[in-house]
């Protein structure tokens, strides 16, 4: 009796009912049992008694066992109240018969209020169809549908729904109802937009950008490629996922080397940067791509593989190259042209100087400028117009073009043509002055050069022409007047006109000689030597030492040795005409001295001859070089001998100069040369 | 122009034979002249500022026309012309250029510094004579000189 009780789990009507079963059931055996003795009546109290605690017993286990119901039953009520999702029961015509609180502050309603309404009243007119054709699917098949649905809450607040319904029934009457799962996926909603189009710009990215994204395992083998790859390697993501390595995409000639730079990244497990490779595309094509790539690790730490990025920088190379190019070509260019450019920003006061610029004003490379810096390197003779220039540029004259000179910080000065124009900038505000500045110097003084031999060519033309023709004059004259005497018979003249024609023919001969000479200077060039001039001096005293005698001219040469560096033989040849000079030109001496010897300063050596003779006017100084020049036509010669010093003394990048007192005060010939350093 | 005053030319010449044959041709005239001869650029100028040597007024009196070549020694010929042509008393005195240079530079200057004529001694055999006859018709028979205080 007491299994029964305690396997079941009874109600409690049924516990009531079951009292009440039992003492009829006791009133029915009493019935027939008749009198009862006493020691049966004593057995039976005991198995009544025995009986009843076991029914009390039983009785607080069912009590306790349906609180523990109400318990469960409160629980069940809370989880599905409390569910995150909403839950409701829709009758067959789709009112709502039963939803938790969750269903409720979804649609916005009081549960009293909510029950009874259709949901479809609270579902977006547009996207009640769906709900219709979803609910059609579900009758008709019996599985349960999933949809997404925008519905509207009581306040008229729009929202995405997740709805997921199903067929039940109702547990009282059997009917057939829907149940339905209602959750907001608003925000996810929104999220996964904005992923999709985040998503649709990305790809439009990497297909503008030549972008493949790729994955390939720990042997390179490709697990993964972008469709980009198509458009950019010809080969579409099937023909490489699976069935090649990244680095047989590479040329042969350097496939080795760029493994084994990939593969010492992969063993290190660390990512690239920027890794610039060349790619063979499909058909056969090379291009230049960057590369970027992370390592994918498993969970144990081991490497998975590498994910990445390979972007076509082909044309990007291309355009750097050839950017490149042009700017080093631009630099060239104004290395050849000694041509420089410079901006001066005039609100900023910023100046810009090309490196080019830099060497031309021998200033160290990057120096930071101002444009007041500038103008100190200017050469004070210039520096006046330059700066007028500059005050005059403006609107009204725009542009400077012109020349000016430039000293640099070790003292050499160059020449520069500047080409400059001052306009407005971009906006309209700023000022720019844009310079073009070309070191003329190597042009100038070529120039210079070239004037100075045209001056001496037409000072040698103007010699011959003048100074040779005038023999000439005289020979042909006398010759005619020779012819018309002896015709005529008279004899008076010829003596004296013979006589003219012989020196005058003499004169031209000695004339021509020295012109053959002269000319001779320039171009039969003995190599350059060291000799002393001691050696020379007496070489040249020897050579003209019977004039020496003659006039009784003591001769001093300087006992401390000098070097000179030149043409020894054309070197003697100054030494000997300055010497012959100055014998002739001795006048009334009476004790004649020449003195000859040699000082240095600053590393130049400078010689000296010098005499106690007539001495002469320094106004004609000038005049003394000349060729055939002659300041005292008594004085036998053809005046060519000191065009000629000066000719050898220049042509050994020398100078020459005279000093006199005046007459009567002696001359003392000077000339420089720059020795060993420049060449003759 | 006194009658019977001679005509005073002077020549600056410093080729001696050329001094020779301008006063040989020039004596062939009837008309009396006195030929001058310096031989260089400073005695010219000497002669004509009436310095050093020449100091003397009466002895060297100013000429009626200077014949004047181009190359001399000390002083050069066009500067002799320069510093006549600056003075205002000697600037009246007629100076014609007689030299072997025939460059435009010298042909130019000379002008310029107001050289009345411009003769270029001729290389060709005979011609030197014909010009120097020209020179002496010229001057001597048809030109009229100022009159000009020669002392």
């Amino acid at each position: 009796m007491k299994k029964p009780l305690k396997n079941s789990t009874p109600s409690a009507p049924q516990v009531s009912s079951l009292r009440r079963q039992a003492e009829e059931i006791l009133q029915m055996q009493q019935r027939d049992r008749g009198p009862v003795a006493p020691e049966d009546a004593q057995r039976l109290l005991h198995e009544l008694e025995v009986h009843q605690i076991e029914l009390e017993m039983q009785n607080d286990e069912l009590r306790q066992a349906q609180a523990e119901l109400e318990a469960s039953r409160a629980r069940y009520f809370d989880l599905y109240d409390l569910a995150p999702v909403g839950y409701c029961t829709l009758s067959d015509k789709g009112l709502i018969l039963e939803a938790n609180l969750t269903a409720c502050s979804l649609l916005g309603l009081d549960r009293k209020k909510l029950l009874g309404h259709p949901l479809s009243r609270f579902i977006l007119a547009e996207d009640a169809n769906v709900f219709y054709q979803q609910r059609k699917k579900l009758l008709e098949t019996g599985m349960h549908q999933t949809f997404r649905i925008r519905m509207l809450r009581q306040e008229g607040a729009l929202f995405w729904a997740r709805m997921e319904m199903t067929e039940a029934q109702d547990s009282e009457t059997g009917d057939p109802v829907f149940r339905a799962v209602l959750s907001d996926i608003t925000e996810s909603k929104l999220t996964d937009e904005k992923l999709k189009q985040s998503e649709a710009r990305y790809t439009d990215l990497a297909e503008q950008s030549s972008t493949i994204s790729w994955e390939v395992d720990d042997r390179g083998l490709y697990t993964y490629v972008s469709p980009v790859a198509e458009a950019v390697l010809g080969y579409r993501p099937e023909e490489l996922v699976g069935l090649k390595y990244f680095y047989e995409l590479h040329p042969e000639s350097d496939r080795e080397a760029l493994k084994k730079a990939a593969f010492s990244f992969f063993n290190r497990m660390q990512p690239f940067v920027n890794f610039v490779n060349s790619v063979l595309t499909k058909d056969g094509r090379t291009i230049w791509v960057s590369t970027n790539g992370i390592p994918i690790l498993r969970a144990d730490g081991t490497l998975q593989g590498y994910s990445g990025s390979d972007t076509d920088i082909t044309e990007l190379r291309r355009v750097e190259a050839e950017l490149h190019e042009t700017e080093a070509l631009l630099i060239e260019t104004q290395q050849m042209a000694h041509l420089g450019t410079l901006t001066y920003n005039t609100s900023t006061d910023e100046v810009r100087w090309s490196d080019e610029i830099y060497r031309i004003f021998g200033l160290p490379a990057g120096k930071s400028m101002n444009y007041s810096d500038i103008m100190q390197y200017v050469h004070p003779e210039d520096y006046p117009a330059f700066l007028q220039a500059w005050i005059s540029i403006g609107d009204e004259k725009p542009s400077i073009d012109g020349e000016y000179r430039i000293v640099r910080p070790d003292g050499e000065i160059r020449f520069i043509h500047e080409y400059s124009i001052y306009k407005y900038i971009s906006s309209g505000q700023t000022m720019m002055y844009v310079g073009l500045l070309q070191d003329i110097t190597d042009r100038r003084l070529a120039e210079q050069a070239v004037q100075a031999k045209n001056a001496e060519l037409e000072r040698f033309t103007y010699s011959v022409s003048h100074d040779l023709k005038s023999p000439l004059v005289t020979i042909r004259t006398f010759m005619g007047h020779l012819v018309e005497d002896l015709a005529g018979g008279s004899t008076d003249h010829v003596a004296q006109d013979l006589a003219f024609i012989s020196s005058a023919a003499e004169k031209m001969n000695m004339q021509l000689d020295e012109l053959l000479n002269f000319s001779k200077v320039g171009r039969g060039v003995n190599p350059s030597i060291e000799a002393t001039l001691q050696e020379m001096a007496q070489e040249a005293i020897g050579l003209v030492a019977g004039r020496i005698d003659k006039r009784g001219v003591r001769v001093q040469v300087m006992q401390k040795p000098a070097v000179l560096y030149g043409d020894r033989v054309r070197l003697v040849e100054v030494f000997q005409n300055l010497i012959d000079n100055a014998v002739k030109f001795m006048g009334e001496q009476s004790d004649p001295l020449i003195e000859i010897g040699a000082e240095t300063n600053d590393g130049k050596t400078v010689c000296f001859v010098r005499d106690n003779g007539m001495g002469i006017d320094m106004q004609h100084k000038d005049m003394l070089f000349g060729m055939f020049a002659k300041l005292n036509p008594e004085i036998e010669g053809t005046g060519m001998g000191l065009a000629l010093v000066k000719r050898i003394v220049e042509l050994h990048g020398g100078r020459i100069w005279v000093e006199s007192e005046g007459i009567g005060k002696g001359v003392c010939f000077w000339f420089s040369l720059p020795g060993k350093s420049s060449e003759l | 122009m006194i009658k019977g005053e001679p005509i005073i030319i002077l020549l600056v010449e410093d080729d001696l034979a050329h001094a020779v044959l301008v006063q040989r041709n020039l004596e062939v005239f009837r008309v009396a002249n006195r030929v001058v001869h310096v031989k260089d650029g400073e005695a010219a100028l000497d002669y004509l500022f009436r310095q050093n040597d020449f100091a003397d007024e009466a002895a060297n009196p100013l000429p009626h026309l200077i014949l004047l070549d181009l190359r001399l020694p000390k002083v050069d010929g066009l500067e002799v012309l320069r510093r006549i042509k600056e003075d205002d008393h000697l600037k009246r005195i007629p100076t014609v250029i007689l030299t072997t240079s025939d460059a435009e530079a010298d042909m130019g200057k000379a002008y310029l510094y107001g050289a009345c004529s411009y003769l270029v001694k001729p290389v060709d055999f005979g011609k030197f004579t014909k010009l120097l006859e020209s020179f002496g018709f010229y001057w001597l028979a048809w030109n009229r000189f100022p009159e000009l205080d020669r002392h």
